[in-house]
């Protein structure tokens, strides 16, 4: 995999305010975030690599947009004296649509960022109003217009569905709004109550009563239908490009296996094989590197095992499935050998499907992803 | 120590659960000296953590306590603790045989209740001096003239004699050890005579083996002496005796009249029975003392190790308990949807929920157990007569010509204002009623005859619910009816599950299999499939419910940081399917077993 590109991820853990739906690791103040800069700086510098073939760079969080462009632009030149970059270097911005004032967007482009990932949620402020997001439909409008307006043609947007007492008119509702502004790209995630969040505790208490299963589904169903009608690709689970050169390319490294690097608290790492992410508390961060030490809270060797568990897990999520080939590299066995009844059962449920050595879930069978992951695991585990 | 018989005294305390009695013990504890105030735990003497959290003594310790009293002579205050469940009615009924008093503990809120008075009549039968002592005098609701009245008119002793204390502040504690020296009589007995001591509890010690604990009543015992226990011929030669005082007081010799500890390299609990008698090998007493009975399991319950591979584990967890708890008896059984596990009896559901409690906290154990029950006793039609405790072993119906079953004499004490209350629970649970007298002008004693099945279900938690806590309960044992039973299976999707099928009575079946179903229907997680669970007596279907087919399983979201918690989520639900029985394609987990054998009232 050496030869493959690498990607970088930068984890910026502020936020205005915690969403109750949230478990990524932030906090919800900025007195920090001077400090974590520099400490990133020296994160940056001191896992250079100028061997590296970098061709894409995220900013997630968090809030990146939080960032002032001047920090970026810092952020970005530490990488370019560190790393290698491509020339075609995809770098994404996760923006909240609540945090950016005029200018930002000219500013971010002149230093280099060329993708936007836009945080809207929705275009609709009923459902803004019970994810307690910090924006309304409106002027998450105006930053998108903004946005194209200041020359970014790579636009992601995320939304999510599946809210309590969500029906397809009102989902489609909101993502006809969406589609106006042509987005490059899509995330639609349905609703998941995260153990951990305000939002699973309000579930667990029975103040909140969830969407129920058969609903989800064909909203789920309903949104690759229409969005694939609309001329999207429904390339992941969650996910939808305009075009196959619109897929994220940084996302796409996950589901794929290849190495990253990951920057800031709680980010994680990949080399091929082996795994480290760091402490997910921005005092520790500083801290650690403020004495030149790296802020690995963790590291795990993957096993074989591990690495095919993996290579289902991940591949299944894809619309290109698991590539039977290179499983068959690693795992030494036949493939079919191993996973007969499960093609049997998959086959049976018109959950999936082999094409050109690759084993894909149909959109019913993405609905089950879970299960089959779990059928698959247990024969990798029996083996 | 040196101490002459005339200054022994060996007694217990008696109450009804809840009294006080091991605050009570633990104020004389610290009172004697014995254990220095930092070192003191509350409740001393329930040692294991199931008793404190519940309140109750299940295995009992004993204390011998130093004291000085008024009149300047030395004592040695033995206090044999008893166990205070009705399940351990004969364990209790060894350790009086060891006493010669009894201070009968009465909450100055509660009153006399069930317990009191059952354990009232055990001292007597035991010809025991028994003091009455009001205890909780601090509460703010005490009514120590009401208690005073139901000590001399329900129980007919004299309430000009009883203690007034507060175990809890403390105040009128010391009074207890001038009550055992004045009216305790000193034990009898004869030192020189041939050895003739009573086994009234034991205990394992991972070091020393097992640990007797007995009382003297003729001749003396010392290191070196050979000693036999009548019931079982078991010889052991005497290691070590002693008193116990929290921990272990090695002496030279144990006399007539003491209370003590005897160590002799015991690992065969099977030769150590409660109540039995050890003497002398060599010299031994003429016969064994009065009372002895082998150890009679009432309820059954089979349990098997959610994971099958840990049966080694089951094995040997249940032959460890087993030294600590002679009454417990187990044999192999086995089940298809379970498979290789024990068929356990038990002198009650008490002591099977504290035995599961143990074997799962102290072993680290995961445990299915399957719905208690007691022993029907079936006559075939060819004329033959056969005891059954387990489902499994239920006869062809057409084979049998009578079924009987075993009840109970319940006696339960409550206010009056709950005797509807009362009555409604036990003819609920196929009670007639036998009796009822008035102990004081509202409180009233009523009598029934039970089904002892149905004391074993839910029977007791009703009681209490119904009677707000204010009804006590107390049993025995009455004999073999004539009833109706019927064999209630279950199966899920068409699979019988032969660990949930459960010996009832015909007219409860219908209740009982509806009430399982459903509970089945909230413990069986959705599956991709429909699960349909179904209650049969035969071939007849009387309940059904249905797990729907869940309609998705998706993980919305994965990127860099979810993929190790991911996979490390789907390695963690492997180690939970180890939890889950498979029976056909269905999970069944744990929780599901268990929820069965709960009611939904």
């Amino acid at each position: 995999m050496s030869e493959k590109n690498t990607a970088l991820y930068i984890h910026v853990p502020f936020c205005i305010k915690k969403c109750p739906y949230c478990d990524f690791y932030s906090v919800a103040t900025l007195s920090l975030k001077e400090r974590f800069v520099d400490a990133l700086l020296t994160e940056i510098s001191l896992r250079e690599d100028p061997q590296s073939a970098i061709d894409t760079i995220y900013f997630g969080g968090g809030t990146p947009s939080l960032l002032a462009p001047r920090e970026i632009e810092s952020i970005l030149s530490r990488v370019r004296d560190h790393f290698n970059l491509e020339t075609d270097c995809e770098i994404t911005l996760e923006v909240n649509p609540g945090t950016v004032g005029p200018g930002y967007f000219d500013e971010i482009r002149r230093f280099g960022v060329n993708r936007l990932n836009m945080g809207v949620q929705s275009l609709c402020d009923e459902k803004l109003g019970f994810m307690e997001r910090i924006h309304s439909a409106e002027t998450a409008g105006q930053a998108l217009r903004s946005a194209r307006r200041a020359g970014f043609d790579k636009l992601g947007f995320d939304l999510i569905f599946g809210l309590p007492g969500e029906t397809e008119t009102s989902w489609r509702k909101d993502l006809d709004r969406a589609l106006e502004f042509h987005p490059e790209h899509l995330s639609c995630y349905m609703l998941t109550y995260e153990p951990g969040t305000p939002m699973h505790n309000e579930l667990q208490a029975g103040r909140i009563s969830p969407l129920d299963d058969e609903s989800a589904a064909s909203l789920f169903k309903f949104t690759s239908t229409y969005l694939e009608a609309n001329g999207y690709l429904h390339y992941e689970i969650s996910n939808f490009a305009a075009g196959p050169g619109h897929r994220s390319r940084h996302n796409r490294k996950y589901w794929d296996l290849v190495p990253y690097l990951g920057f800031g608290p709680s980010a994680h790492s990949f080399d091929g094989s082996t795994r480290s992410w760091n402490h997910a508390d921005v005092r520790r961060y500083g801290d650690e590197l403020e004495q030149g030490v790296l802020p690995v809270a963790e590291t795990e060797t993957l096993t074989r095992e591990q690495v095919l568990i993996e290579m289902v897990m991940l591949g299944l999520r894809t619309s290109g499935g698991i590539d039977i080939k290179a499983f068959e590299k690693i795992s030494s066995q036949g493939f079919m050998e191993m996973f007969k009844e499960v093609a049997r059962e998959c086959a049976a449920r018109s959950w999936a499907m082999i094409v050109n050595h690759r084993f894909i879930l149909t959109l019913e069978g993405r609905l089950f992803l879970d299960t089959v992951t779990s059928l698959f695991a247990e024969k990798i585990w029996n083996r | 120590m040196n101490i002459k018989r005339k200054n022994i005294r060996n007694f217990s305390i008696i109450a009804h659960i809840d009294h006080g009695k091991s605050t009570l013990s633990d104020r004389l504890i610290q009172l004697s000296g014995i254990v220095a105030d930092r070192d003191f735990k509350d409740q001393i003497l329930d040692s294991m953590d199931i008793e404190r959290e519940r309140g109750i003594t299940i295995k009992s310790q004993t204390v011998s306590l130093p004291y000085t009293a008024e009149d300047g002579e030395e004592y040695l205050l033995n206090l044999i603790d008893t166990p205070g469940h009705v399940d351990f009615s004969y364990e209790v009924s060894r350790a009086l045989a060891s006493c010669e008093g009894a201070f009968l503990l009465v909450d100055a809120s509660q009153g006399v209740e069930a317990q009191t008075l059952a354990n009232i009549y055990l001292a007597m039968e035991h010809d025991l001096e028994i003091v009455p002592v009001v205890n909780k005098i601090d509460l703010p609701s005490a009514e120590i003239d009401w208690v005073k009245d139901q000590i001399d008119e329900d129980l007919g002793l004299d309430s000009e004699t009883a203690l007034l204390v507060s175990a809890k502040t403390g105040e009128g504690v010391a009074s207890v050890f001038e009550a055992a020296v004045a009216m305790v009589p000193p034990p009898e007995g004869d030192s020189d005579a041939p050895l003739k001591a009573l086994v009234f509890d034991s205990h394992y010690d991972p070091y020393r083996g097992i640990i007797v604990h007995f009382r003297v009543f003729e001749g003396s015992v010392a290191p070196g002496d050979k000693i036999t226990f009548l019931s079982s011929d078991a010889v052991y030669k005497v290691e070590e005796v002693g008193l116990f005082q929290i921990k272990r007081e090695p002496v030279k010799r144990l006399m007539a009249g003491q209370v003590g500890y005897m160590v002799a390299g015991i690992k065969m609990i099977s030769d150590i029975k409660c109540g039995d008698t050890v003497t002398l090998a060599g010299n031994p007493c003429e016969g064994p003392l009065a009372g002895f009975r082998d150890p009679n399991p009432v309820v059954f319950s089979s349990m098997y190790p959610v994971a099958s591979d840990e049966y080694p584990e089951l094995t040997e967890a249940l032959e460890k308990l087993k030294l600590n708890d002679a009454s417990l008896v187990y044999e192999k059984d086995s089940s298809a949807a379970l498979g290789f596990g024990y068929r356990c009896g038990f002198l009650g559901l008490l002591h099977l929920e504290v035995v599961q409690e143990r074997l799962e906290r102290e072993y680290d154990l995961s445990l299915i157990l399957t719905s208690p029950s007691v022993r029907y006793e079936i006559t075939r039609t060819d004329g033959t007569v056969e005891i059954i405790d387990n489902p499994s072993l239920y006869p062809d119906p057409g084979e049998i010509e009578t079924t009987r079953e075993p009840f109970i004499t319940a006696s339960i004490i409550v206010p009056d204002r709950y005797m509807g209350a009362v009555m409604q629970v036990c003819l609920e649970h196929r009670g007639v009623s036998t009796n009822y007298q008035y102990l004081t002008s509202n409180r009233i004693e009523m009598k029934f005859t039970l089904p002892l099945a149905e004391v074993v279900y839910e029977f007791y938690d009703r009681l209490k619910s119904v009677t707000q806590g204010y009804g006590s309960f107390d049993y025995e044992i009455a004999g073999y009816q004539e009833t109706d039973l019927a064999k209630l299976d279950f199966l899920v999707n068409g699979e019988r599950v032969d660990a949930l099928s459960q010996l009832v009575h015909r007219d409860k079946a219908v209740d009982r299999a509806r009430n399982a179903c459903k509970k089945l229907r909230e413990e069986i997680p959705r599956q991709m499939f429909k699960i349909a669970i179904q209650g049969a007596i035969g071939g007849k279907i009387i309940s059904r419910e249905t797990v729907s087919a869940y309609r998705k399983d998706v993980t919305a979201k994965c990127y860099g940081g979810d993929i190790s918690r991911k996979r490390k989520l789907l390695e963690k639900q492997k180690k939970g399917k180890k939890r889950m029985k498979m029976v056909g394609s269905v999970e069944i987990p744990q929780s599901a077993f268990l929820s069965v054998l709960k009611s939904s009232k």
